[in-house]
């Protein structure tokens, strides 16, 4: 019965790592951007989730949905002011780091002196108290909610990716920059654009985030950072769709972990993430394609 | 720049970081014609093509496309004007071969797209059982044709390709050669950068680069006649 839990643990939280982690892999996708902020993000969309939840009596549901535009115009913005500096970069890639590595300082410090430095919480009555009985066993309702809210949410991403027109040029973009230009693709604008995107679907999980992680604190932006990467390599570098997979692994991993071998719930994970890069360094959905 | 002169280049010099490749480059396309560009590798055919469409900035010169200065505008401002781009990669590997071809149309209304989707499986029937195939999946051959239908889906007036036989075992350059020529004049200037002399089957004009300046300019058969031929691709000297 405990491996059936951890199963269905495994998939509610793999489809949450999913959620947290398909922003970073938009943004990467673009412009080759390593979006070191991206933890940040999701920390300040969980902060945003608890004043909204304490002041106005938001539910987090409904600012999964408000924390959106400002974080879209937010990611608009920035990306308007860092694009030119990395497009004439001879490393981008390393310039993003050590750029994005800044703003993640920058976002961590001004959450800290303005909200001060404890983690704070949601209570799980802000959306369900009661648990849910699945399978002949308990989980927290919460989970489920949660889980629940990210499959939308990342259906809308694929929508926006395979269904509209700035979508496909979007993943032209991803394809090749250059190519994506000379079919008469505004390059800024759609990468700040999806930028912007990026930025939003990584605030808007924020705000369920605490639900999940047990709260948010202002340094907890380097750790969500690591495990959203360790998610996107494991499914596949600039595949969106990789990302689900990518997600769902490393919750059953986490989990099956915790279940049998807890000391060493921390490291399987990431010794998966090797194991992919060794064994499959394109990432579990990688595509070959045909060099000529 | 008269009514038929669709493409000019004055005084153009261009190239990488500080080091220029072209040097003073001077040349015209006009409507309807066929230019094939050759030289060898490293003569700076590439370097004209990516300084056309704006991948490369200018460092002195100027040019116009469709009467109208281009020199500071993007690249998809050019494409804008009626200009289609081929680069030697030519698709987009990870997109279907129907996402290839609709983006080609990519500022074309949308009404039109499905028609012109249709007139290019036409003319390329082995892509249209494909079509939900990835680009990347497709030999280099089929890519090329891919590479040659997406840039025709804007229905441009001028079609500008980089070196479209490169990779290619010659039964494709062959088959590329065809299609090309189906497609030649119409009312649309076509500028070809090669070094495969088989090109010269579509063209009505060649230029010659050596050393990123043009060492010949005119039509065809002057072109036959003249040494630059064999100097520049048996390695002959006159």
């Amino acid at each position: 019965m405990l491996f059936e839990y951890a199963i269905v643990a495994g998939v509610l939280f793999g489809l949450f790592y999913s959620f947290l982690s398909i922003g970073l892999n938009l943004v990467f996708g673009v412009q080759r951007i390593v979006n070191l902020a991206h933890g940040d993000v999701i920390m300040i969309g969980g902060f945003a989730s608890w004043e909204l939840y304490y002041t106005y009596h938001l539910s987090p549901l409904i600012s999964v949905l408000v924390v959106i535009p400002p974080a879209v115009l937010a990611g608009y913005v920035i990306y308007r002011l860092v694009a030119g500096p990395l497009s004439r970069a001879k490393d981008p890639e390393m310039l993003s780091l050590i750029l994005f590595f800044g703003i993640s300082q920058i976002l961590e410090a001004i959450v800290t002196i303005v909200l001060g430095n404890n983690q704070r919480s949601l209570p799980s009555g802000a959306v369900i108290s009661r648990p849910v009985q699945f399978l002949g066993q308990n989980y927290p309702g919460v989970w489920w909610i949660v889980a629940a809210t990210s499959v939308p949410m990342i259906g809308l991403i694929l929508l926006y990716l395979y269904k509209t027109k700035l979508g496909t040029a979007t993943r032209a973009i991803m394809s090749d920059a250059v190519e994506a230009a000379a079919v008469g693709i505004d390059v800024r604008k759609v990468s700040a654009i999806t930028f912007g995107v990026g930025l939003g679907i990584t605030a808007s999980v924020g705000a369920v985030a605490p639900f999940m992680l047990g709260g948010v604190d202002p340094s907890e932006g380097v750790n969500l950072t690591i495990l959203a990467f360790a998610v996107i390599v494991i499914g596949s570098l600039g595949n969106i769709a990789g990302t689900v997979v990518g997600g769902v692994i490393f919750g059953l991993a986490l989990e099956l972990t915790q279940l049998y071998i807890p000391s060493w719930s921390s490291l399987i994970p990431y010794a998966l993430l090797l194991l992919v890069l060794i064994v499959k360094p394109s990432g579990v959905l990688g595509r070959r394609l045909r060099s000529a | 720049m008269d009514d038929a002169t669709v493409l000019r280049l004055s005084e153009v010099v261009s190239g990488y970081g500080e080091l220029p490749v072209l040097w003073g480059i001077d040349l015209s396309v006009t409507k309807d014609e066929t230019l094939v560009i050759l030289g060898a590798n490293g003569a700076g055919k590439s370097t004209m093509i990516k300084t056309i469409i704006g991948e490369l900035p200018l460092k002195s010169g100027k040019i116009e496309i469709l009467g109208e200065d281009v020199s500071g505008l993007k690249i998809h401002k050019r494409i804008d004007l009626g200009v289609a781009y081929m680069s030697e990669l030519g698709v987009f590997p990870t997109l279907s071969i129907q996402e290839n071809l609709v983006l080609g149309a990519y500022n074309t209304r949308r009404t039109l797209v499905k028609e012109r989707l249709e007139e290019i499986f036409g003319l390329f029937p082995e892509l249209k059982g494909r079509r939900k195939a990835l680009a990347g999946s497709l030999s280099g051959g089929q890519r090329k044709l891919l590479g040659v239908g997406k840039a025709l889906m804007s229905d441009p007036k001028i079609l500008i390709m980089d070196e479209p036989s490169s990779g290619l075992s010659p039964l494709y350059v062959k088959e590329v050669i065809s299609s090309l020529r189906s497609i030649t004049g119409k009312g649309r200037a076509m500028v070809i950068a090669e070094q495969n002399v088989s090109f010269l089957e579509l063209s009505d004009r060649v230029c010659v680069i050596e050393g990123g300046k043009v060492s010949f300019e005119g039509s065809t058969s002057e072109f036959e006649n003249t040494e630059v031929l064999h100097r520049a691709f048996f390695g002959i000297q006159g």
